[in-house]
């Protein structure tokens, strides 16, 4: 039996999970394990249990895990213990080594992190380390240590001498390196990251570069050529079965994988090489003003790309709270698909569509700051390790991207397929399950009874009801609708204005919502998607009749809001200076949204209060 | 002699004495190296207005003001 013993965070999970073979859940921050793990494995033919404890500091530690770890070790002293240690705390970690070997036991050191310790300028001597602690201490990094580790744990008992050691380690360089000095300065880091970010976009969306090239390629694969395949398939039924159905709903699921995996692919390029961290720490003055963290700058930027894409990069997020805020914002963020909408409806109502555009993406991202601040909650203190740059390696690169891929094939994909295969049928079947054209389908029917949302907005027609609901399939799909059941859209500007209000504002795309229901939950992302399309209605009524209605609409709009605004703030004032000290504070802290403990004493808090509130109300009273 | 990270300059070195923190946030820091006997260094102060970045042991951390107070030091 052989147990593994270490500091948090020292790597034991890892070492586990190589030396036994197991899966075991392993994370670069503290507390992962919080159970004894137990597997049995060969180590150079011999059968021995490994068992993964809780992390530990000392050995009368007060926590739990702690406790449970130290309780687990001195109830079996048979047990050889692998101590493991980073290479930077080992000096540290002598006095908890002492501490656990009193009375002797077989054991040996495993340092770990010794690659990143010495880039960073530390130096650690093996051999004397070894000779003067008396036991074997060998590297978690090099090669052979199931060997080495076997060999050492046939030794004989012994006990570590609590010594000092600091003569054989030399700690890393402290302080930053040039390039930090650069990264982390105001002026230069965030032009930096920003430019790092673009390049990934671009790359990812752009015409004619690597994302965009390989979503032609699995289009055209599917489309034309299995398409043009299967033309000769000879019923009908069968026919637009697999053509119309499958082939394309394979077609546009699939095509969203190569963007998909660009995009993980460089989250995780940049999370690896400590980057992201960087850009985090940067970042996160301005975005926790907002509710959001600093991380979440890669994933709100990637909204400009595809919405779907960018939920499922928020999984890394610090905290359940602020995963739920970006997922929120998100579809606020323009997709690329919505560009075509926008081009479409922009021609009826702008002689130059450009400013048109612009207009939607600016009043798209305004409304994601406005949800960001409605759900805003007191986040949590801000704290965050700044990860040592290095170059990522290949090999874990190409796993966490292979295992993002199969996620987002099993738990998104499937989803999606279902949905679009659904759609197929009711768009080319009629009540009576004869194919037949769009106007005569089922979907049809079901839009015509959805047509009286639309006709505040001027336009009561079914078609723009399937129009609309044709863009949950995907937004681009809106476009295409258009075009097929109109030609060129043929209501006035303010309907159009109001149409593209609604599309910016509504629910996500159908695999936007299986990508929110994958990371926050199935009730929740419905929740989200009807919630956001309520709103999105009630906004476009909002701006067509303040388009149509002129200054006057306007006006009375704006009336209720701004005397709710008047009145809450009365009100507010009188209850603060008529309350108990308590409930004034607890009001200002509601009003301002954030609860900072003021650093002056009560008394002369209230009397500066209490002087403020005399001079404003004073013209008031005909002092 | 009350002091906190607050009150180091840039490249001064320190003593953790008391981690006021308990808790999550408590256990976090620790985790990271902000330990009772820790020795730390002012990396950069305000680091774009509201942070503090420290080097404690192996690891590089930036905090917040609001934490970076709670941590009572030696300075050495």
């Amino acid at each position: 039996m052989m147990l593994l013993v270490g500091n948090p965070n020292a790597g034991k999970s890892t070492l586990f999970n190589r030396l036994a073979r197991a899966h075991a859940h392993v994370g670069n921050w503290h507390g992962v394990t919080v159970d004894a793990l137990a597997k049995q494995a060969t180590l150079k033919g011999k059968t021995i249990k490994f068992v993964d404890l809780p992390g530990i500091y000392t050995a009368a530690g007060k926590s739990l895990e702690e406790k449970y770890a130290c309780r687990y070790i001195e109830e079996r002293p048979a047990a050889a213990l692998a101590f493991v240690s980073e290479c930077g705390r080992v000096e540290q970690f002598v006095p908890l080594m002492a501490e656990l070997t009193k009375g002797g036991r077989r054991c040996a050191l495993i340092l770990t992190k010794r690659r990143r310790f010495e880039r960073e300028g530390g130096r650690i001597d093996v051999a004397a380390l070894s000779s003067r602690l008396g036991i074997p201490v060998l590297c978690a990094e090099e090669k052979g240590l199931e060997d080495a580790l076997a060999h050492a744990l046939d030794g004989h008992p012994t006990s570590v001498p609590n010594i000092a050691i600091s003569d054989l380690v030399r700690p890393i360089c402290e302080g930053l390196s040039r390039v930090d000095r650069v990264l982390l300065n105001g002026f230069f880091g965030v032009p930096i990251f920003f430019l790092l970010l673009l390049a990934a976009f671009f790359l990812t969306f752009a015409k004619g570069l690597p994302g965009d090239l390989m979503k032609g390629g699995i289009e055209w694969l599917f489309n034309d050529y299995l398409g043009g395949m299967s033309a000769g398939i000879p019923s009908p039924i069968v026919r637009s079965l697999v053509q119309d159905g499958i082939l394309k709903s394979l077609g546009s699921v699939l095509c969203f994988l190569p963007q998909i995996a660009l995009l993980h692919l460089f989250l995780i390029l940049l999370e690896e090489s400590g980057l992201l961290s960087r850009l985090a720490i940067l970042t996160d003055g301005f975005f926790s003003k907002i509710g959001l963290s600093g991380r979440a700058v890669f994933s709100l930027l990637m909204g400009f790309g595809c919405t779907a894409a960018a939920v499922t990069t928020t999984r890394g997020l610090d905290d359940k709270a602020t995963q739920r805020r970006v997922i929120l914002c998100l579809p606020y963020i323009s997709c690329s698909a919505k560009l075509p909408v926008y081009l479409v409806l922009s021609a009826s109502f702008f002689q130059n569509p450009f400013v048109a555009v612009i207009l939607l993406y600016a009043l798209g991202a305004g409304i994601s700051v406005v949800v960001a601040l409605f759900f805003k909650k007191k986040s949590p203190p801000f704290i965050a390790e700044l990860a040592p740059l290095q170059l990522p390696r290949p090999l874990f690169v190409w796993k966490s991207l292979l295992f993002q891929v199969k996620q987002f094939i099993i738990k998104v994909a499937t989803v999606i397929l279902a949905f679009f295969i659904a759609s197929w049928f009711l768009s080319s079947f009629s009540f009576s399950f004869a194919l037949c054209d769009v106007e005569g389908s089922m979907l049809a029917t079901i839009c015509s009874w959805f047509r009286w949302l639309f006709s505040p907005l001027g336009m009561g027609d079914w078609r723009i009801a399937y129009a609309a609901l044709s863009g949950l399939v995907a937004k681009e799909n809106v476009a295409g609708a258009i075009a097929m059941l109109y030609g060129s859209f043929p209501y006035s500007s303010a309907s159009a204005f109001a149409f593209a209000v609604f599309i910016l504002a509504c629910s996500p795309c159908v695999s936007a919502i299986a990508a929110t229901a994958r990371e926050v939950g199935k009730k929740r992302a419905l929740l989200y998607a009807v919630g956001q399309t309520l709103s999105a209605l009630l906004l476009s009524y909002a701006v067509y009749y303040c388009l149509i209605g002129g200054a006057l609409y306007v006006a009375i709009a704006a009336a209720p809001i701004v005397a709710i605004c008047i009145i809450g703030k009365n009100c507010e004032k009188v209850s603060r200076t008529r309350r108990k000290f308590a409930q004034r504070l607890h009001r200002r802290h509601l009003r301002t949204g954030v609860d900072v403990p003021s650093r002056t004493p009560k008394k002369q808090r209230c009397a500066c209060k209490r002087h403020q509130d005399g001079r404003k109300r004073a013209p008031s009273r005909g002092r | 002699m009350d002091m906190n990270i607050c009150d180091l300059k840039r490249g001064e070195r320190a003593i953790v004495l008391k981690v006021e923190h308990t808790g999550e946030l408590g256990d976090r820091l620790i985790a990271l190296g902000v330990y009772v006997g820790a020795k730390i260094m002012v990396l950069k102060r305000s680091l774009r207005g509201h942070a503090y970045l420290i080097q404690a042991g192996n690891s590089k951390i930036a905090m917040e003001r609001e934490i970076a107070s709670g941590v009572r030091i030696w300075r050495t």
